[in-house]
Order: C-alpha cells, then structure tokens, then sequence
C-alpha cells in the first residue's frame, strides 16, 4: 500500500519570539517492508535545517531562528509505501524460540526494550493484576501479547483529552482512559515486565473508509514487540489489532520522550499550537 | 639511597630521630598506629625513610608557635574567599575546608607508579567512552554485561556517534587513591565529569610556602607553577577544527555554587574566560558569548555543569544554568564540550567494577594499579554474599557521590544495615559493596600532639596531546579520629600532597630550594 | 567584556559607593545630635530625612514601630531588609565581585571579602550604639581603600570604565538626594532660625566631606543657595552632581572610542542632555523655579541612565526559555 501524507505545525505566537531552536523528528522510516520513497519539510519563516541519526535510527531535523518573528510553520510531505509482514495473524512459538526470551544473550541484546522508564514505571500489584491470567493463559509469549491488546482495549476507555503527553502508565491504569500514547505506554510496560522487548513507535494511521478505526486526524502511536526470530512485529492496543499496512512509522524509541515529533525553546511570548495531518492512498499505485 | 636522606645526615650528624626527647613525648606519644597503614611511621614508631627530616623538623616546632600558625593558615583562607558551600535546609553556608599542615611526601619512584597506572587507566577508560558512543565493541564482544551500560542513567544516547575532536573524552579526570593495609596503592573511584579540587591543591602548596617554609628546605618538590601552561595546551589541543587560537571558556553554574572558587581560579590562572550559561547563545550550530561589544565565537568549553542541565533543548527542560542548542553544536563539530557529555557511564560505581577489564581489553595490559574488590549487588551470587556480610562491607548507592548514600559496616547501627538491606533488595542494580579498608592513615594536628588520621589521595590527569599527570594531589584527611569519610561535605580536610624530584633535576635545582 | 561581567563591575563599584554614602549620613547626623542634643524636636526630624534620603520609608514603617536612634542605625546600617542599608551595599558589593573575581585585582578581592566578614561579624554580634560612629569610619575607610585599590592596580580598561560609570551616577543621584531631602526642611519653625540653618548646610557639607572645600570657595558663608550652587555646579568638587556627570560621560567616550554608534545612541543623548542642564542653569533659575522639581528631574534622568546603560551594554539580561 502506497501513502501520501502530509502534516502541517503551525505555531501562533502571542507576543514576537526570537532566538528560537527547534528539533523535530517527522521524517518517516525507510528501513524493512516500509519505504519513503519522497519526503520534503518546508519552514516559515524560511530557515535552513540540519539533520543527524538518533541512537534509535530516527532522522531528527534542528533548525534556528533568531530573527523575531510571531508565527512558524512547519510543513511535511512524503510518499510512504508498505508492505505487510506475511504470517503474523497466527503463529506459534517454538519450545527454543519461547526459551530464547530467558536467554542472557537476548536479554543483553534488547537491554533498552526491557527496561522501565519514567513514563512506564508500573507497581508490582498492578503488574500483576494486569498480566498474570493472561500470562497463565497463553501458550506462548505471543498470544500473550495478543491477549494483552484485546485486555488493554478493553479495559481503557479511548477519550482525547482525558490525559497529556506527560501521563504515566500508571496513571493510566488507575484513570482506565487515554489516547494512543497512554495505551501504547501501558503495553509497554505490561511485555517488558514478561520479559518481551517492546518499544514505542509513533506515525500516522490510514483510517480509510474504515470509521471503526481510532486515532484522530492527528498523529497515532503503537507497540512493537520482538519475538524470537521475527522481524519487529506491530502492535495497536487502540484498535487492538495487529499492525499490517495501514501503520505509517516515523520513529521509535523507548517510550514518548524518545520521539518527541516537535520541541523547540524561544524567548518571547506564550504559543498556540495548531496540527494537521493528512493521509491518502496513493493514486499511483 | 635518596639525596634528602643522605643531606640530613650530613648537616645533623648527631641528631638523632630514634632517641626520644622531651618534646616528642608531648607531640607522638599519644600516636596510636592501627591495623591500616600509616605513611609517616612505621610498625616500630619509627619515621619511615622519606619521611624523616619532615618528623625532625616537626619535633622542633614549639606547641604554641604550631597553634599560632594554624590559626594564621586558616585565617588566610577565609580572607581569601577559599571556600565552599555547604547547603543544609536549602540554605547556603560558606565554608573553608580545614587544613592539616603535615604533607604527604611520595617519593619519585613510587609517583612513577602511580602515573604509569593511572595514563594507563586514564587512556582505558577513554577508549572506552568512545567505543560506548559509537560501536560499542566492548558490549558485543560481552566483556561488560550491555544492560549495565545502555541502561544507566548516565549513558546519554543524546551524544551517540558524535565524533568529539582527537576522540578525548576526558580532558581532566580525577582519580581517587587509597593505599591498603600493605600501603599498596588502589584506585577506589573515577570521577570522570566535574572532578573538583585542584585549586585547593594549589591554595594547600601557598598556604604551605607561606606559614611553614621550613619544612620545604630539606625537601626538593616538583612545582605546581607551569601546570597552567599544560592546562591551557591541553584544551587548545581539544579545539574543533585544530584551531591553533581557540577561544575558551569555563561555563560555571555561577556564584552560588558550592565549588565557584575553584571554577573563578582555574579560569583566572588559565587565563580564559569564566562564564555562566545565560553569557552563552547558540546560533546556527555554532556557540557564541555575549559581550559589551556584541557576540564573539566560542571554541571551546571546559564546562562545570551537570550534563542534564547543559541543554534545556536535550536534556531537562527545566535547566536555567544552561545554553538551549549547546548539544546540537556539540554535535556539528563546532565546539567541543570539555569533559565530554555522558562521561558519567565510566564513572559509574557498578562499572567501576569492570575497569581492569577494559584495560585488558583495550590495551592488553595487566592494569598496573588495582581495583578495590567490589561485589555488584545486581548479581544474584554477589548480593547473597553482600546481605550476609552487611556489617563488614561498605555498601556504595551506584548514583549518589560525597560519602553521601553509603554504608560503612563495622561502624553503622543495627538500624542503618536493616534500612540497607531492604534497599538493596529492592533496588539490587543501585548498589554495590566493598570490603572496609583501613585507609592508610598519616599524622593531623590535633593542638597538643598528633593523631593518626585516615587519608585518600585524589590524582587529577590531564588529556591534550599525551595525557599527563598533575604532580600532586588532593591529599583529603577524615579529621574525625578513626572516621573514614574523607568528603569536605562530611567533615574532611585537606593535606598538601609533595612529590618529589627525580634525583637527577634534584642536583640543578638544589640552588633554588634553599630559599623556597 | 561578558555584558555579564560588565553589569557585576558597574554594580559593585555602585554599591560600594552606596555603603560609603550611607555612613557618610549616618556619621553627620550622628554628630549634629550630639552637638544639638537639646533641641528634643529636631531629634527625631534628623532620624526621618536619613530615612527619607534613603528612599525606603515603607519598608521602615513595616519593620519597626517607633523611630529611635537604635532602629533607625539597625535599618540603614545594618538591616538585611533594607535594600539600601550600608550591610546589603556591602553584601551586594562582595556577591558581584565573587562573580567576577578572576577579572579584578586579587587585592580588591580580599579587601572587599575581609571588609564584609568585618560588617557582618558587627551586625550579628549585638552593636553599640556607642560605636556607631566607629562602624561609619571603618566603611568610609574601606570605601576609600577600594577606590584607592582600583586606583593603583586596576588596568584602565574596560572594566576600570564600567566601575566609574557606576560609581559616579551614584555619587550623583545621591548628592542630588541628600540636597531635595535638605531643602524640603522648613526651618522657619524653629526659635534660633539663624543657627539651625547654618547647622543644617553645614552638616550637608560635612556628609559629603565638602566642608573644606566649600570653605576655600565660598568663606565661612553658609547658606542654602551657596551650598547648593557648590554641590550642584562645582566643576571641580568631585561630589558636585556636575563632576560626577562629566565623569560619566568621559567613561562612556572611552568605552565608545569617542564614536557613537546606532545602539549607543540614546545613552549619548540621554548624557548630553543632563550635562547641558548642568551646564545652562544658573542656581539662581533653580532656587526661582524650586529645586525640588529641579533635583527630581535630575535624578529621574540618572535613573533613566541606569537604564540606558544596561541596555547598550546587554547589561543584567537574562534568558527566559
């Protein structure tokens, strides 16, 4: 499936600022069965950006600004195609594949998708309460994972608005609502805590004629899980599906904070921040 | 046999250091040596051979003219402004540390060690830091568990794959020596981000010279004054682009800073500029100071901030001390940040544990100057061991520095090893444990006579062209008797730290010490 | 220079100027009450111009209750509270040149540092009243120290500039401060009018060690309208409010290099303007026009050069992010 996304930050400022720097990461990924085969950034007022790798693979863009100005628009477009990775509906893992998750090698391995972070600090109780009857009732870690996406799209109620990009894990468990990144954030914590790498990935979803669908118009943010000998495998807890090819991934990292899209610090007045996104198929495909 | 030795026999032929006389009875009777190793006296309370025209001229000090002029010694730091800042309550309190008068003598061949072990450690550690941030070799070769290190809070992926200039890490690390009960040395830690003190190891050596010149004039001491020159070369060395006229500054979180006065006079002596981060803009990748007279370039930065508060931008947004982009033109090559970001992941006290194995690594070397044994509470094995020998361990919390956060076994209440105990169970990966060492010990005033006070010895190395070794130290004493914490912020003092001459210069410059 | 480094010279040259102006008023009223320790009724009127010429009425009224010798001297010498006490001059003083002391002499320095560790030992060890006058001396001395010190060792650069422009716009706005304060006295009230006035002038003189001066000048003539004249045109009295403007704009020429450029521009004007109202009146036009809207607008504009002077050189700007 071909995309065409196009996304527009636009920043009004009540009073001018000056002396601004600011990094965002919007590039799509171009690695394994996603390709971006166009991408631009365009940024008013008109200014040069640098781009460099993060240590988790994503293109980050800075750019300055230092002359005043009151307002900043940042506009993206790409074309993005993906394929879907074959078998990952259904599959059982093998008695070496389920013992490789305890393996030293493994674990040193995915050393930083297995460890807590601020955003996904989870108590002992809670880590119980949430896995332990799934983790007996699965036969293999994923359809534990499987089952996790099902119990977590259960539990939560999806609400915009009900929490911001600052909320915990935990706090999501005890308010039972939130948006992408709060269920995305709880998954996180929940395989980590069973001994599965996972990792946050933030992108864009293709709602399509498919209003079932949830995300809103803006960004969406999901898990990918690694199993033993598969490629990373994505993971909706919002939708509770498996991702195939209507995810379109930007970046990943351990949890939020890894893939902030947009940061910047300016001296100057208050800002109001207004985003649009955009995704359609591509007619030439 | 060393010249010192043989010039005293010469000139005092019949005084004699192994006939008691009155006066020493007052001053060393009551000196009580232990099981740890004491650097002046040895197990038959007689000076050791370096150390004895420094017990000879002590016996001849008058108890009244000593009390006089250590009161005259701490009158003069406190005049000058040599202080620190102690914060208790939120509320700021200027300090100086005390000062012991009795030096720490090294002899050149046992300096000659210690330097040989510590460039080697020093040029370990750098590699290291360097293969951390960029293929991390050392992490898939397995010699270092990879969780240990992608995961401590110190490792900033931030600075992944910058490529800083000579690929030095380190510009000054200081490195903290304990001798143990065999007076053998060992390193007992790494301070590879903001190692403090060297202006105390200069102030030491004036007050020294100033209130007790006598003691100089048996000894030949390798000067502290050319280190600045060295200091300077090693950071111009640093510059980005090899700039042979780089501007340089020490960025300092400002005056209210409890080590300000070593940021002012390192900066003065160095001649470079002392800013704080609101002097700093970033501009188009490239670092600039704000002067009277508009913006002017900035090469390099020895900087005295933390790194999470470096960059509101990269790290926490909160940080007023410091420059928003800093990082990003780190990153372009257009400054170099003196020591580098994320040094502290060398530093660690859980990676500690792993540096003779780096220099095995990196060097293939024997490491020339030992660790102080460490069990990692993270292990299973190792923390059974340490949660069944609380009470003769000291236990280390892997993120907490100045004897804060620590366990001293033998001396602690019942009520203080439970409180660990449960910590390190919760917590295992924070905590490591050390066999207690008796510190060597050496003699501290103490008013009427003197007592055996516990030491440590902080060596500050230089990078720059070839890594170099300051001649000295930071000799820290625990003047609480029998105490083991040397920290300043833990009541701990200060000794002046002597290295002598290589016997051939020892000739040349013999003209010049008999006025020194 | 660091816009930073040069905001710490300029204030802590200010500050100290301030401390030693401070004791200077305290000493002088110290003295008249001696010498006129009858007349019960001026007693307290001296206490409350002091109060006045130190700009902070409010905050006394809050602190205290009555005004006595005691709390009068706790607040202006030594009252942490007061932010224009002689201890906070001095505290300020000692905090800027710690910020800059890898820029100044080391004498200065320890001078300053001993000096603050000497006013602070007398504020927290209870002070006698008896030996206030002591106190004023010791910060006259320190003050005249420091100027000497700067004097003899500082390179005269930009940061010897920086400490004059700070130290002059105080003198002046102070010289100008205790004049309004003197003037708006009304003395008729008083029984012996004739020596209560020439107490009065006198003890201005004295506060701002004039008297000699004054004397070779103007004879043992002391009147308001002579006084004045004396401390507001005198060209070579260095208190005089002209002296210390002229001195003022000679720093910023030499900082400039005698070129004005667009961001110093105003700050020029703002300098030229004053010192041609210095300049163009006589002290007859003061006296008709009432010298209190005169001194006023004189010290408005030395505000207003402060001001001016932090924004040319960036002074005291700090990042907000």
């Amino acid at each position: 499936m071909k995309f065409e996304v196009s996304q527009t930050n636009h920043y009004d400022y009540s009073l001018p600022v000056k002396q601004s720097i600011n990094q965002f990461k919007l590039k799509p990924i171009d690695e394994g069965k996603q390709r971006c085969l166009s991408y631009t950034a365009t940024i008013d007022p008109p200014s040069e950006t640098f781009i460099h790798r993060d240590y988790w693979g994503n293109a980050v863009e800075t750019f300055y600004l230092w002359e005043e100005h009151d307002f900043l628009t940042i506009d993206t477009n790409s074309i993005v195609e993906i394929t879907p990775l074959e078998g990952i509906d259904e599959f059982t893992l093998s008695e070496e594949q389920k013992m490789a998750f305890q393996t030293f090698d493994f674990r040193q391995e995915y050393a930083e998708f297995l460890t807590g972070t601020d955003y996904t600090h989870l108590p002992d109780e809670i880590l119980h309460e949430a896995t332990d009857e799934l983790w007996q009732n699965s036969r293999d870690p994923y359809e534990f994972v499987k089952m996790l996406n099902a119990y977590l799209y259960e539990k939560l109620s999806y609400r915009s608005g009900a929490t911001t990009v600052k909320t915990t894990a935990q706090e999501v468990f005890e308010k039972r609502e939130g948006v992408c990144q709060d269920y995305t954030h709880l998954m996180l914590a929940l395989c980590r805590y069973r001994g599965i790498p996972a990792r946050y990935v933030s992108g864009y979803i293709y709602i399509g004629e498919n209003s079932a669908l949830r995300g809103d118009a803006a960004t969406h943010a999901w898990v990918e899980v690694k199993m033993p000998g598969w490629p990373w495998i994505g993971i909706d807890p919002t939708n509770n599906i498996i991702v195939k090819d209507q995810h379109i991934k930007v970046a990943v990292g351990r949890d939020y904070r890894d893939i902030v899209p947009l940061k910047g610090v300016y001296i100057g007045g208050d800002q109001t921040l207004a985003v649009s996104v955009s995704v359609k198929k591509s007619e030439e495909s | 046999m060393a010249k010192y030795y043989n010039k005293i026999i010469e000139q005092k032929p019949s005084t004699s250091g192994f006939v008691k006389t009155e006066e020493e009875k007052v001053l060393f009777d009551l000196y009580k040596l232990n099981s740890s190793y004491d650097e002046m006296i040895d197990k038959n309370k007689q000076p050791r051979t370096h150390c004895y025209p420094m017990y000879d001229r002590l016996l001849k000090m008058s108890p009244e003219e000593m009390e006089k002029r250590h009161a005259f010694a701490h009158g003069d730091f406190l005049r000058q402004g040599i202080t620190f800042t102690v914060y208790n309550d939120n509320k700021g309190t200027e300090r100086t540390m005390p000062f012991d008068f009795v030096p720490k003598v090294i002899p050149q061949k046992e300096w000659h060690q210690i330097e040989k072990g510590l460039i080697q450690r020093f040029e370990a550690l750098n590699m290291f830091l360097d293969d951390v941030y960029h293929d991390q070799k050392i992490l898939k070769d397995k010699v270092i568990p990879r969780d240990l290190i992608v995961n401590c809070p110190h490792f900033f992926h931030q600075v992944a794959h910058i490529d800083v200039p000579a690929r030095q890490h380190i510009f000054m690390a200081g490195i903290d020596l304990i001798r143990d009960e065999k007076g053998e040395y060992r390193v007992l830690e790494d301070n590879l981000r903001n190692p403090s003190g060297l202006s105390y190891v200069f102030q030491n050596r004036y007050v020294m010279r100033k209130v007790y010149p006598e003691l100089f004039y048996d000894y030949s001491v390798q000067s502290l004054e050319n280190q600045f020159s060295k200091i300077h070369a090693s950071m111009s060395y640093l510059a980005p682009h090899q700039n042979p006229d780089p501007t340089i500054v020490l960025l300092t979180p400002g005056v209210f800073n409890s080590a300000y006065y070593d940021h002012s006079f390192i900066a003065q002596r160095s001649g470079i500029e002392l800013v704080e981060g609101r002097d700093l803009v970033v501009q188009n990748r490239s670092v600039y100071m704000k002067t009277s007279r508009g913006l002017k370039k900035v090469d390099v930065i020895y900087r005295r901030i933390d790194d999470e508060f470096l960059d509101p931008l990269e790290f926490r947004e909160d940080s007023l001390l410091g420059v928003p982009g800093l990082v990003d033109a780190y990153r372009a090559g257009n400054v170099s940040i003196l020591n580098g970001i994320g040094n502290g992941v060398a530093d660690d006290k859980a990676v500690y544990h792993y540096v003779p194995d780096m220099i095995r690594y990196y060097l293939g070397e024997e490491p020339l100057v030992k660790n102080v044994d460490t069990y990692l509470c993270r292990d299973e094995e190792q923390r059974a061991y340490v949660l069944e020998h609380l009470d003769e361990l000291v236990v280390k919390a892997t993120n907490a520095s100045g004897g804060y956060g620590m366990l001293i076994g033998p001396h602690a209440t019942g009520e203080e090893i439970e409180k660990f105990r449960e910590q390190i169970q919760i917590n295992p990966s924070e905590y490591i444990a050390q066999p207690t060492i008796n510190l060597s010990s050496l003699p501290a005033y103490k008013g009427d006579r003197f007592a055996a006070c516990h030491v440590d010895l902080r060596v500050f190395i230089f990078g720059g062209e070839t890594p170099t070794v300051f001649p000295g130290g930071l000799t820290r004493v625990a003047l609480k008797e029998g105490s083991l914490v040397v920290n300043s912020s833990q009541g701990g003092g200060a000794k002046d730290t002597w290295v002598l001459q290589d016997e051939e210069v020892d000739h040349q410059e013999e003209g010049e010490q008999s006025h020194a | 220079m660091l816009s930073r480094v040069a905001d710490s010279l300029f204030w802590m040259a200010r500050n100290v100027e301030r401390a030693d102006n401070n004791a200077r008023l305290i000493a002088v009223k110290l003295i008249s009450q001696l010498e006129n320790a009858n007349h019960q009724e001026e007693l307290e009127d001296n206490w409350e111009e002091l109060i006045q010429i130190s700009g902070y009425q409010s905050q006394y009224s809050q602190q205290y209750e009555k005004i006595t010798d005691r709390n009068v001297i706790e607040f202006l010498f030594f009252s942490s509270k007061n932010p224009n006490s002689v201890f906070t001059g001095i505290t300020i003083a000692r905090e800027n040149a710690k910020a800059v002391r890898e820029i100044i002499p080391q004498e200065l320095w320890e001078m300053l540092n001993s000096f603050y560790l000497e006013i602070k030992e007398c504020s927290e060890s209870s002070w006698e009243i008896e030996k206030v006058n002591d106190y004023c001396e010791l910060v006259k001395n320190r003050s005249l120290l420091f100027q000497g010190i700067v004097e003899a060792t500082l390179q005269r650069g930009d940061a010897y500039l920086f400490m004059e422009m700070g130290k002059y716009i105080e003198r002046a706005e102070k010289t100008s401060r205790i004049l309004d304060v003197f003037f708006h006295k009304n003395l008729e009230s008083y029984k012996n009018v004739e020596i209560v006035t020439y107490h009065h002038w006198w003890s201005v003189l004295q506060s701002v060690s004039g008297h000699e001066a004054y004397i070779k000048t103007y004879r043992p003539l002391i009147n308001d309208q002579n006084v004045a004249e004396f401390l507001i045109f005198n060209p070579s009295f260095p208190r005089s409010m002209y002296f210390c403007i002229q001195k003022v704009k000679g720093a910023f020429e030499m900082i400039e290099d005698h070129h004005v450029e667009h961001y110093s521009k105003s700050l020029f004007e703002a300098l030229e303007y004053l010192e041609n109202d210095l300049t163009d009146y006589t002290i007859e036009e003061v006296i008709a026009h009432g010298p209190h809207s005169f001194l006023q607008s004189f010290q408005n504009r030395c505000n207003k050069i402060g001001q001016l002077i932090a924004k040319t050189y960036y002074l005291g700007e700090v990042t907000v992010t």
